[in-house]
């Protein structure tokens, strides 16, 4: 079984250092995540990629605990299904990233966060899909 | 110029069983043209909101071809705010004296879906999960709970009072009272919010007959002035359903 990333180009595959990838506009200096073609700003469309910063705060959570409808939704549903919690994560003051958090329990506004990979599921041909996710930082909690 | 609404029909919301969403919108509109004391055709155009109906201007098979311009808008959550806007900026602009705003629907139940590419999203966001809206109903009132001190009751106290409202409004879907204690007590959806926090898609349809303010009084000694029904997007570092 190999790992997949669930999507390519959004998150380096580094196992101990990941960082998501997301863009950033040559002309006002927003960065997005994910990338897009061109600024949400500035309308510019001289968008290049740039790596987020690894740490940040949480924003805003909630916690999903039923399946979402599938599609779109890819993960484990009916029984196999186990809730999670999401967040918009702050990344120092360049951006806002809607993520999965690790933990349900013990979260806090504010609370420092780091981003890790975690297993997603496993997919049609037995590989193990792996998503983007954000921990509260040791000690944090 | 100014816009009145001089008639106004509602089919009841809820569960109808085969009745269609079409169906529906005739007898809102009905009720709208009798409240209005006009005919079907005085109406001289129409615009119709839904989201499950592609195509809600074949209402007029049900209501007599009278060849009035109908436009349909689909705005999501918007849509009716849309409808009635573009009808009354009809009237302003006079183009026409007299018209039909309508929305009309039969959802399916739970939450909605669809395909995250048709809103700018890329697929990976709705395989992991992100792409549902009660989930996004959680993180903002979280936040706004943590911002501004509120409790959880506070919540089931608004709860409760829709409920209550609901047990005497005819027309209403959710026609029992819950408690706050119920309320709390129901299956957590997305923290902090519980199902019967939660609105659920349904089934009904409303209509409003609008006409230039300065002959409303033809039709009803009490008009409904309209002074404003306008739809914005969000600015940068806002967020909204099915956004990364």
């Amino acid at each position: 079984m190999s790992r997949v990333p669930v999507a390519e180009g959004i998150f380096t595959s580094s196992s101990d250092e990941p960082q998501l990838v997301g863009g950033r506009c040559a002309a006002c200096g927003i960065v997005t995540f994910p990338a897009q073609d061109a600024c949400p700003r500035c309308a510019s469309t001289d968008m290049g990629k740039h790596l987020l910063s690894r740490r940040g705060r949480l924003w805003a959570w909630t916690t999903q605990e039923f399946p979402p409808p599938s599609p779109p939704y890819a993960g484990p549903t009916g029984d196999a299904f186990v809730p999670y919690a999401v967040g918009y994560v702050e990344l120092g003051n360049e951006v806002r990233v809607e993520t999965r958090l690790t933990q349900t329990k013990d979260l806090r506004t504010g609370m420092e966060m780091e981003l890790v990979l975690v297993p997603f599921r496993v997919d049609d041909d037995g590989n193990e899909v792996v998503t983007f996710a954000f921990r509260p930082v040791d000690g944090a909690a | 110029m100014d816009v009145a609404i001089v008639g106004v029909g509602l089919h009841p919301f809820g569960r109808f069983g085969a009745r269609t969403g079409i169906d529906m919108g005739a007898i809102a509109i009905r009720r709208a043209l009798e409240d209005a004391n006009v005919a079907w055709r005085d109406i001289q155009f129409a615009f119709a909101g839904s989201y499950e109906i592609d195509n809600p201007d074949a209402v007029v098979g049900l209501m007599g071809l009278t060849g009035i311009p109908f436009n349909n808008v689909y705005n999501g959550c918007a849509t009716a705010a849309s409808v009635l806007k573009l009808a009354a900026d009809t009237i302003r602009l006079g183009e026409y004296e007299l018209g039909l705003a309508v929305g009309m629907d039969k959802h399916l139940p739970g939450a909605f879906s669809s395909d995250p590419r048709l809103y700018a999203c890329p697929s990976w966001y709705g395989e992991l999960g992100h792409f549902i809206t009660t989930k996004y109903f959680g993180m903002k009132i979280n936040k706004y709970m943590h911002d501004h001190g509120i409790t959880a009751t506070t919540l089931a106290r608004v709860a409760a009072k829709n409920y209550r409202n609901g047990a005497l409004n005819p027309n209403a879907f959710r026609r029992k009272a819950l408690s706050e204690e119920e309320i709390l007590g129901s299956r957590m959806l997305n923290y902090p919010l519980t199902q019967y926090m939660f609105c659920s898609p349904d089934e009904g349809a409303a209509a409003v007959v609008l006409c230039r303010a300065d002959q409303a009084h033809r039709y009803t000694d009490k008009p409904i002035y309209l002074r404003a029904s306008e739809v914005r997007t969000r600015r940068l570092g806002a967020f909204e359903v099915h956004s990364p």
